[in-house]
Order: structure tokens, then sequence, then C-alpha cells
């Protein structure tokens, strides 16, 4: 308690305000470049969500425009920052469990931004998420990942680190610096990248949270939302398109498929479920909307269980904003409602035997009654098949396995194979991406 | 036509699975008589990864040929690729135990036993220990019998690889029926295709690249001085443009073997092609400079990691014939540029010999002539006499796997 930051009493009492129905959601920057980016999200898109920024530095929290602000590992670094090391940044945020535990409290659905690859980032985020979990919440990563000019050792240290973050979190969106490059200009600079991704990240939490809170043609609720992440330890599909005019629809489709950050399609195909959510004008109908589905579908699987939420927005006029997050299965079939029966190994655990509170029920956050209509039902199924049919794989996938599944995005045809690491990169990944050139289109 | 007068080659690479069959007349004439060619699938820089689609392949293409030939061949040679395989100096040293003082038949004998006497690894194999020369006192000999002197030292270009590998490999053919007479790694292969002794001796460098693997083998006076692999081919540059140009893979293809080049120029700027060229939908426009600075970057690498790979042993000096290249990439325009551009030595295509004819000539086909001439010079000879050096591993196999 006596470590907390003044503003964590206020924090408490805008916590306190929620109506009790509704969905809790909290967005998380972690490290210095978690922080920075949730201090520049627009904050419109989420009033419905509460923000907060976790680092070792705290004078780089200082500066934070976010009101709840949480220094971690004092005693280890005292205030300063990892020094680019994972070790720390780990034993800080173990050192603060406490901290932490009571800011991810009674909330349903954490959101974690954090740029891997540095010391805070890499080591705090899979203790957060651990303990977040280990709090009944949903966890839902965005995690930028380093240029691979950066060199070998950070992008193995974010490696490790997404790796981990895949067993603790429903759902992980790593986004490559080296990729979002490709967005900018050919002159862009480096900072160029890390607005892009404060962009996409932006968007991305956007597009959840109003599924969570606006009112559409089709809401998704809490438990739909859960109900699509069902298993951990698994790559997840996340991409975005948009469109205006006459061809809105057909321009934001073509622009989610040929994402750049999307390049395991072979992968992608085999989605197991899929999350598509649709903002637009009142121009949307239902057998557009059935349209977009199928042609994502049609691409990335997962037809049987697709969740589809629409939002119907005046101020949309004639454009159209699609999101889709899908996860691919996972390694570990580790069940979602028993998020503390087996402890992921690694991450050492104290608190686990005393914190075994019994798994917290989410409850919807709107009747499926209300104007919304809720697609539910192929959820339901996906999870029913996920708990008895599909067979469920030891909860302590050995280390090689993983690799073998958690190859990166853009190996594309090379995603069948062994990932070949020669001088520290993956050399399977294009030349350009890595060495950073910037292709025209 | 006897039998013992056909010879047939398999070489299954990582796009292209190509069977040769041979007809040996008058003694050394070669006559091809029957080919088979598909596209691989079941395979991805040179690991098997769907090993029922990729038998079926082979058998197919081997079937192919002999359809072709209108005759059934009993046994083939089969090329090995691959980024298991791995390639060390491996030497044994003899005192010379004569009162005369001169090397003895039993001198050379014990050196080789012992420069081939080297433990591997569970799990590893040894394909090749290709003879280098004798050092007699520290004088290089090409044949030291006789000659006087204390310490002579034999040594060996050893080639290993994973065992199960070769054993699935071996497993393709005899599933058809086929008996594998030999394995030879691809690079001794179409290393002894494009150049000749003459290169040989002056040094050079053979770099086949292929679809999935890159194979490379430097000779230096004469020898075979080190051989290896990379795990990288034209796939990746396809792969590459792929993901630059988000185009499909067939696509990709197209542009890489209509528009690519290995080295950007300065008219690439902004110089625009179409994808397809005829209009149709789904035509798109495509910066050419681009495509070019995917494929350079690909390609610089590739040369870069060999670079680095060769280190000292790649130098003017002692690769005086320079580097040849053939493999499919080799027909992607400039590759001889950027590969002299970024190992510092002049770069030429190789060439198959006068007798591959038509189609043959194309330099994907180097490893399996190659191949092809191995089985013409080991047909009417003892495996353990042969020059290359091959042991013959591929009986151990077949009879723990006998069909």
């Amino acid at each position: 308690m006596s470590d907390m930051t003044p503003h964590g009493e206020e924090k408490m009492f805008s916590g306190g305000e929620l109506p009790e129905a509704s969905t809790r959601v909290k967005i998380i920057g972690v490290g210095g470049a978690g922080a920075n980016t949730v201090d520049r999200l627009r904050i419109d898109s989420f009033q419905a969500a509460q923000l907060a920024v976790i680092n070792t530095d705290a004078k780089a929290l200082a500066s934070s425009p976010v009101s709840e602000k949480i220094t971690i590992g004092r005693a280890i670094t005292r205030g300063l920052s990892a020094g680019g090391e994972s070790e720390i940044g780990r034993s800080a945020a173990e050192a603060d469990r406490e901290l932490i535990s009571r800011a991810v409290a009674h909330t349903d659905l954490v959101f974690l931004v954090a740029g891997l690859g540095g010391g805070t980032g890499s080591g705090a985020a899979p203790v957060i998420a651990d303990i977040a979990t280990q709090k009944g919440a949903m966890v839902i990563a965005f995690v930028t990942m380093p240029f691979s000019m950066e060199g070998g050792r950070r992008t193995e240290q974010a490696q490790a680190a997404l790796d981990e973050l895949r067993l603790r979190c429903e759902a992980v969106i790593p986004l490559y610096n080296d990729l979002l490059m490709q967005f900018t200009d050919t002159d862009a600079t480096v900072l160029d990248a890390f607005a892009q991704a404060d962009a996409w990240i932006n968007r991305g939490i956007g597009a959840i949270c109003s599924m969570l809170f606006r009112t559409g043609l089709i809401n998704i609720d809490f438990a739909s939302l859960r109900g699509a992440f069902p298993v951990r330890g698994g790559k997840t599909l996340f991409t975005l398109g948009s469109g205006e005019g006459k061809d809105a629809v057909f321009r934001a489709v073509e622009e989610l498929l040929n994402s750049p950050l999307l390049n395991t399609r072979e992968t992608l195909r085999h989605a197991e479920t899929l999350l598509v959510n649709i903002m637009s004008g009142p121009g949307l109908t239902l057998p557009k909307a059935n349209e977009i589905v199928n042609k994502i579908t049609e691409k990335f699987g997962g037809r049987e269980n697709t969740v589809l939420g629409a939002i119907i927005d005046e101020c949309y006029g004639d454009r159209i904003e699609i999101c889709v997050i899908g996860s691919s299965g996972g390694v570990s079939r580790q069940r979602k409602q028993t998020p503390h029966a087996e402890p992921v190994a690694e991450i050492p655990d104290p608190e686990t035997p005393a914190s075994a509170q019994p798994p917290q029920t989410v409850k919807p956050s709107r009747s499926p009654a209300g104007k919304g209509m809720t697609i539910g039902a192929a959820v339901d199924k996906s999870i029913s098949s996920s708990t008895t049919g599909k067979p469920i794989v030891g909860p302590k996938p050995s280390q090689v396995e993983i690799d073998f599944e958690e190859q990166e995005l853009q190996r594309n045809f090379f995603d069948k194979t062994k990932r070949t690491m020669l001088e520290g990169q993956d050399i399977d990944v294009p030349t350009y991406l890595r060495r950073g050139i910037k292709i025209t289109l | 036509m006897s039998p013992s007068n056909i010879i047939a080659a398999i070489d299954i690479g990582t796009s292209k699975t190509i069977v040769l069959i041979g007809e040996v007349q008058a003694g050394r004439r070669l006559n091809i008589i029957g080919m088979g060619e598909l596209p691989t699938r079941g395979m991805r820089k040179g690991e098997i990864t769907d090993l029922p689609t990729l038998k079926s392949v082979v058998h197919d293409a081997i079937h192919a040929a002999e359809e072709s030939a209108g005759i059934q061949v009993p046994s083939a040679y089969l090329s090995l690729s691959g980024y298991h395989l791995s390639g060390q100096r491996s030497t044994g040293v003899a005192t010379v135990s004569a009162a005369n003082g001169r090397v003895s038949m039993n001198d050379i004998n014990r050196a080789v036993q012992e420069a081939k006497g080297r433990q591997l690894q569970e799990g590893r194999v040894f394909i090749h220990h290709i003879k280098q020369p004798y050092f007699l006192d520290g004088e290089m000999r090409t044949n030291p019998l006789s000659m006087a002197g204390q310490r002579l030292e034999a040594s060996f270009w050893a080639i290993d690889a994973d065992e199960s590998y070769v054993r699935e490999l071996i497993h393709i053919p005899s599933g058809y029926g086929l008996r594998v007479s030999d394995l030879i790694v691809s690079s001794m292969a179409s290393g002894a295709m494009v150049v000749d002794e003459p290169m040989k001796t002056h040094g050079v460098l053979v770099v086949d690249i292929g679809g999935g693997t890159t194979d490379y083998v430097l000779y230096r006076k004469g020898y075979v001085i080190c051989t290896g692999v990379l795990p990288i081919g034209g796939e990746h540059i396809t792969n590459d443009l792929c993901l630059g140009l988000r185009v499909n893979e067939t696509n990709a293809e197209k542009i890489k073997r209509e528009f690519g080049s290995a080295i950007v120029s300065p008219e690439d700027a902004n110089h625009t092609i179409w994808m397809h060229g005829d209009k149709s939908i789904g035509d798109r426009k495509l910066y050419v400079q681009s495509i070019n600075q995917i494929i350079n970057a690909r390609v610089d690498e590739l040369f870069t990691i060999l670079r680095r790979k060769l280190g000292q042993r790649l130098n003017r000096q002692d690769v005086a014939a320079g580097v040849v290249i053939t493999g499919g990439t080799a027909q992607l325009r400039n590759i001889d540029h950027a590969a002299a551009q970024t190992l510092g030595i002049d770069a030429l295509i190789g060439k198959n010999p006068d007798w591959a004819t038509e189609d043959l000539t194309k330099p994907q086909y180097s490893t399996v002539l190659g191949l092809l001439q191995y089985a013409l010079n080991g047909r009417d000879r003892e495996p353990s006499s042969r020059k290359s050096g091959s042991i013959p591993i591929v009986d151990a196999f077949l009879k723990l796997f006998r069909i």
C-alpha cells in the first residue's frame, strides 16, 4: 500500500462509479513504449474503459497524462528503468504483485499494451497477464515487436516474452515494427513506425470496445467475446480494413485481406474462431454484413465459429470499418474457464494457492432480448466442442512444441517448416523486411 | 538391351522432382532415353514436410520416366541436400614405419583409417568421405606411396547427414520397388557437371541455387575443399515477392521469372509493369524497382551468408576460375552480377556438358545429370575404389528396410 501512487485512490473511485452490469474494461500500458501508446490513445473512443500505466521508471511515469500510475520494482530499480533487461522487468513485477493485483481486480477485460524487446515490457507484461488471469479477467495483449535491425538480443527477448504472453492471454496481437514500416512513406523514420503501431492498437482496442459498448445492428456481449478465445497458447489473427464510397465494402475487405500484418495465410485458414466487427453508417444491411463475413471466412476459415458484431453509426456516413480477430487454436488447450487450475510454468507463482478464488462468472453486459441481436450460438458450440470433442493436449507443452507452433508472421509458405535461425534472424522472413527496405506499391 | 546398361538418377528437389534414365552404349556413350519431371510437393527447404505426398510425386515421376523409356529400371542414384547436411575436414596421421623411410601402403592405410575413424553423434551418418591431398612432412602429395618422409597426413572432406532423414529418403524410391544404388550430395553432382578439371585446378566455387536450398562446393588444386548447404533458395525470393507485393504465389513466381532482376538498376526507378499484361480483372501495375529491391535484398543476403561461411577460403587467388552459378535460380536475371558484387569474385552462369541436349542444357538439370554421370562412373567399379570416396551406406539401410 505504501508504494501506491497518489492517483491510486482516484482510480478506485472511478471504478466504483461504473454500473454493476457493465463490462469492466481496463487498458494497461506496460513499460516505456506501452505507456507511451496508452498516453496517446484517443480517449474518446474508450469512455467506458479505464486507463493505467505500469513502469519501473518513475520519472517516465510522472510525465504520463494517465491518472492511474503504478511504479513497480522500486525496491529493485529504485524507480529507474529496467535497463533493457527483461529479468529485471520480471522481478520488478513479481515484487509488486500486490499492487498489480489491486489494479486488475474487478475487471472483466484487460488490454495489455507493451513494446517487447526492452526490459519492463518484456519482463513485466507476462507477469501482469498472469495476475490479471488469476483475478478472473480476460486478457488481450497488443505488443509491438522490435525491428530486426535492433539486433538479435532484443528480438530474442521479445520472442521469449511473446511466447510467455501467449500462454497467459486469451489473445496476443504482435505488431512487427518491420512490417509497420511498410505502411509509412519512403523517407519515414522509426517514429513513423511507432505512430503506425499506435494507430493499429488504437483501432484494435477501439473495435473491441465498440463491440461491447455501442448499440448496434448486432451486438456482442462479453461472454461471446470471451467464448471466441477458448484456448490459450495459440496465435491470434488480427486485421483491419476500411473503405469509403460506393465500393466501401469491397475496399475494406480487400484492405484487410491484403494487410501486410497478415502474412500467415496458410495458418490463418485454419483459424478456429473468428470475431468480425463491422462499423458503418446506416447503409449496412444484414445481407451485406453476411456477405462480408462470407468473404472473410472464405479466406480465414472459422466459419463454424464466427461471432459477428455490427455497429451502425450515422457519423460513419458511407465509410465502413472492419476488424477481424481470430484464434487459430493453441498448443496448450487449457480452457479459459479454469485459468488457475493448472498454473502455467515458468513464472514462479507463490500466490496461487492463496488466491485460489473461484472462477468469476461472467455476466453478459447486455440482455440478448434487447434491441441487439447476439449471435452466440456458434460460440457456445465452439466451447462445447473444445471441451468434449477435440483431444486435449497436455497442459505443459514442451518448449520445442511451442517453437514449432509459434512461428511468427511473415513466413507464409515456410510456415510448416522449422524456423531456421541464421545469425540471430529468422531467415524465412523476407530480407527486405529485416533490412528495413521500404517497398513502394 | 541388358539391364546392366541402364542407369537412372532421381533428383528430389524442393521445387521439382526429376528422374532421368540413361542407356550406356558401347561402354561409355550415354543416351538419355527416359525422363520424368514433376513439381515436388511435400518438401520445403530440403526438408520433408509431408511424406505421403512426396512419395506419390516421386513415384509418379519415376513412372513417367519409365513410360517414356519403355523400360523398367531396377536401381537409381539419388541426390541428397538439406540443411541437415554438415561437412568437416577430418585428418589422420601415420608415422612412416619402414626402415628405408619410404611411405608404404600400410602407412597410407593407417592414416586413412584414422581420418575416417571420427565418431559421429548418435543419429548422424556419413554420406561421403571426399579425398583431399596427402601431406608428407607438410608437403602436399597426390600419391605419397614410396616417397621419403616421416609424417604422413591423410585428409578427407567428410559429409554427414541426419540418419532418419536419409532413411526416409531412401525409403521413397524403394517403396516403388527401385533400389537406391548410392546417395550423392547435390552440390557434388552439379559441381561435376558445370566445371571441368582445369577450373577445379585453378580453384572454383560452384553455387547451385535451387528452390529451397543453395548447395555449394569449393574446389582448389583439383580437390574438393568444402561443401555446404544454405536453407535459402528461389522459393524465398518468390515468398518475399508474395509478401512484399501482396500477390499470390503463382503471380509472384511469374513476376520473378518475367520481370525480376537480382540487381536494382537506375532505370528501374518509376518504371512500371502490368502483372498480367492483358488488362484482365485483377491486373495490377507494379514498380519494377520494388520487385528488384525485394529480390536484390534476398540474393545479396544469400551471397553475404555464403561469403561469411567460406571466410578466408574465398579469395581471388585461390578461386581463380571464379564462381559458377547453377540450379533453377541461375535463370534469374543478373544473378551472376549480384554474386560478383557481393562475393567480390567474377561469376558466370554454369553450362551443362554437350551431351546434355535440348532442355537438359538448362541449369536446373545440373544435379540430375551429375547423378547420371556418377551412375555411369560407378557402374563398373567397386565402391571402395571410387574416386569420390562414397561409402556404401545405402546397402546397410536397405538391409534394414528391404521391401
